[in-house]
């Protein structure tokens, strides 16, 4: 049967992950003249002071960025970067998958180490979205990405057909549809999507690398309400479509994350020493142009179908669901598809807040794209961090009390893609 | 080696001649729209051009103004939306439709704006028309709401 994948052929752990602060490089003096070398090294840095893995040891490495021509000037964007992190002269491969991206980078590396070619391998994913290079002089000079910023959505569609239909509809497919399927009015479904907003700031505000680091109560208050609901109601939280409002729309940012991941020989020499490797039981992927309707729904039941058949596991094992939410409405779909709450009782959920990481069900603890930030080709690793930070109890601010053993990851994105990952403590 | 036909470069000349195309599977009987050279269901490449009858279903309407968070509210307030194929996009909304031949696609649809959208929303699904659309300098396919038959 097409597009059903199998179990890696050999065991897969992570070792290390390393995750830069994720913001405004031309907002803050101190960031000022921040490169993609500068933002690699220091996730890759991390990443193998977590473990104890350094460049010489490490026999390749996968390098995820969505916008390597507009925002960095760059072809085979993967091959300049092997020197900054001790690497030169290794193997890289680049890829480009849109908002998917940091998870492919994932799997290629998993794929990489289950197959047997190599025991140690780096994945690392950067952005840097906010600015853009001046022409002909050196990356540590940079401008803000003004115009630019508006080229990349249509980007991403079939340019020979699809892009002339005007159908963007993305932002909007599954408020619709789950309004209708389960009879919610326009203002339960505004309700919904606000809690969300204030349940994934709660989770961004103790986290150190996010951009939104105060709670929104705080932030209501700098614009005179001391009623959370009635700012998100307001001017201040406008309505970019019927459902979509400013605060529920990714926060494009800069930034890089990475994970070292190596073979099961490995991770026992590296247990022996104390490093805490989580296992990536899983890598599933589905593509799907973007016309397709529903096509978010459409792929990721695909990878979610998969990856439980691959693992036997179920929505009822998930102990923490991580998710790309540039959209908010993507963690209500997925906490749903994945049946990791009942059907049709998701908004419910939500609106009691019981998706932050101190909640029953916790959605995105890092705040999510929204408000940890969306640095594209970084983000799933982001996403990869937090979760194996989680499960090993040393996440900053946003720590889950009871550590998860099972986390499902879901990635979507690009032209669009969906994945799937399953981590095991 | 076999020769394959320029299916979009085909499609876009049908265009020009006022008909709206899509091919058909000789295999299965799958009608892809826009043209692609392997059917969907069975693979198959035998594909047969059709002209589309332009009846439609719409099944889900959207009112989606803004694709990024960066934008001011004053942006907001002084913006009309702008023009989507030379229509105002008030007139029209992000759609999903269901073509009479079997194919579903995201689209436009012309004749729905902000004053009716929520009241046609929930009346789905309502019939709807293909029709072409003049873009600069090459032809694209829209869909009308014409209103409901009496």
């Amino acid at each position: 049967m097409y597009n059903k994948v199998g179990k890696f052929a050999r065991r897969v752990f992570i070792a290390g992950v390393g995750c830069t602060a994720f913001g405004n490089t031309l907002e803050n003096p101190e960031t000022v003249g921040t490169t993609e070398g500068d933002l690699i090294a220091e996730a890759v840095a991390e990443a193998m002071d977590d473990c104890g893995i350094y460049g010489p040891e490490i026999q390749a490495f996968y390098k995820g960025q969505v916008l390597s021509d507009p925002t960095s000037d760059l072809v085979t964007p993967a091959s300049p970067f092997g020197k900054w992190i001790g690497m030169n002269g290794k193997q890289s491969v680049s890829n480009d998958e849109g908002c998917a991206t940091g998870y492919i980078t994932l799997d290629l590396a998993c794929t990489d180490i289950a197959s047997g070619k190599h025991d140690i391998v780096l994945a690392v994913g950067v952005e840097m979205a906010q600015s853009k290079p001046i022409p002909d002089v050196s990356g540590a000079f940079r401008q803000p990405i003004g115009d630019t910023a508006m080229r990349i959505g249509p980007m991403i569609e079939d340019r020979a057909y699809t892009r002339w239909f005007g159908g963007r509809v993305g932002m909007d497919a599954y408020p619709s549809q789950y309004r209708k399927r389960y009879g919610l009015s326009a203002e339960e479904m505004d309700k919904t999507l606000n809690c969300l907003i204030a349940n994934s700031r709660k989770n961004a505000a103790g986290n150190p690398r996010a951009i939104y680091k105060e709670t929104m109560e705080a932030t209501a208050k700098k614009a005179g309400y001391d009623d959370v609901e009635k700012f998100l109601k307001s001017v201040f939280n406008p309505k970019l479509s019927e459902y979509i409002r400013k605060y529920g729309m990714e926060a494009r940012t800069e930034g890089a994350a990475a994970a070292i991941v190596v073979s099961e020989e490995i991770a026992e020499k590296l247990k022996e020493k104390g490093v805490k490797v989580i296992e990536v039981l899983c890598c599933t992927a589905a593509t799907a142009e973007i016309s397709t309707p529903n096509i978010e729904e459409v792929v990721t039941k695909e990878v979610l179908e998969e990856a439980y058949a691959i693992t036997g596991l179920s929505g009822k094992d998930i102990d923490l669901l991580m998710t790309n939410d540039f959209r908010i409405p993507s963690q209500l779909l997925t906490m749903e598809l994945a049946g990791y709450v009942p059907e049709g009782e998701g908004w419910k959920i939500i609106c009691e807040g019981e998706t932050t990481y101190d909640g029953k069900y916790p959605v995105n603890v890092n705040g999510g794209r929204c408000h940890f930030g969306h640095a594209y080709g970084a983000s799933g690793l982001a996403d990869i961090y937090e979760a194996v930070k989680q499960m090993r109890g040393e996440s900053e601010g946003n720590q889950m009390a009871k550590l998860p053993e099972t986390v499902l990851i879901r990635g979507f994105g690009g032209g669009q893609n969906a994945t799937a990952a399953i981590f095991k403590a | 080696m076999k020769k394959y036909e320029l299916f979009v470069k085909k499609w876009y000349e049908n265009l020009e001649e006022g008909k709206i195309t899509a091919v058909k599977c000789n295999e299965c009987g799958t009608v892809e729209f826009p043209p692609v050279y392997v059917c969907r269901d069975c693979s198959g490449t035998d594909m047969e051009w059709i002209e589309i009858s332009g009846n439609a279903k719409i099944l889900d309407i959207m009112d989606v103004k803004y694709m990024s968070s960066s934008i001011s509210v004053s942006e907001m307030q002084g913006s009309t939306g702008g023009t989507s194929n030379g229509v105002s996009k008030e007139d029209s909304r992000p759609a999903v439709i269901q073509l009479e031949e079997g194919p579903m696609l995201n689209t436009r649809i012309y004749g729905v704006n902000s004053t009716n959208k929520e009241e046609l929303w929930e009346k789905l699904p309502l019939d709807c028309k293909a029709f072409i659309v003049q873009k600069d300098g090459f032809k694209t396919v829209g869909f009308m709401y014409e209103g409901e038959e009496e």
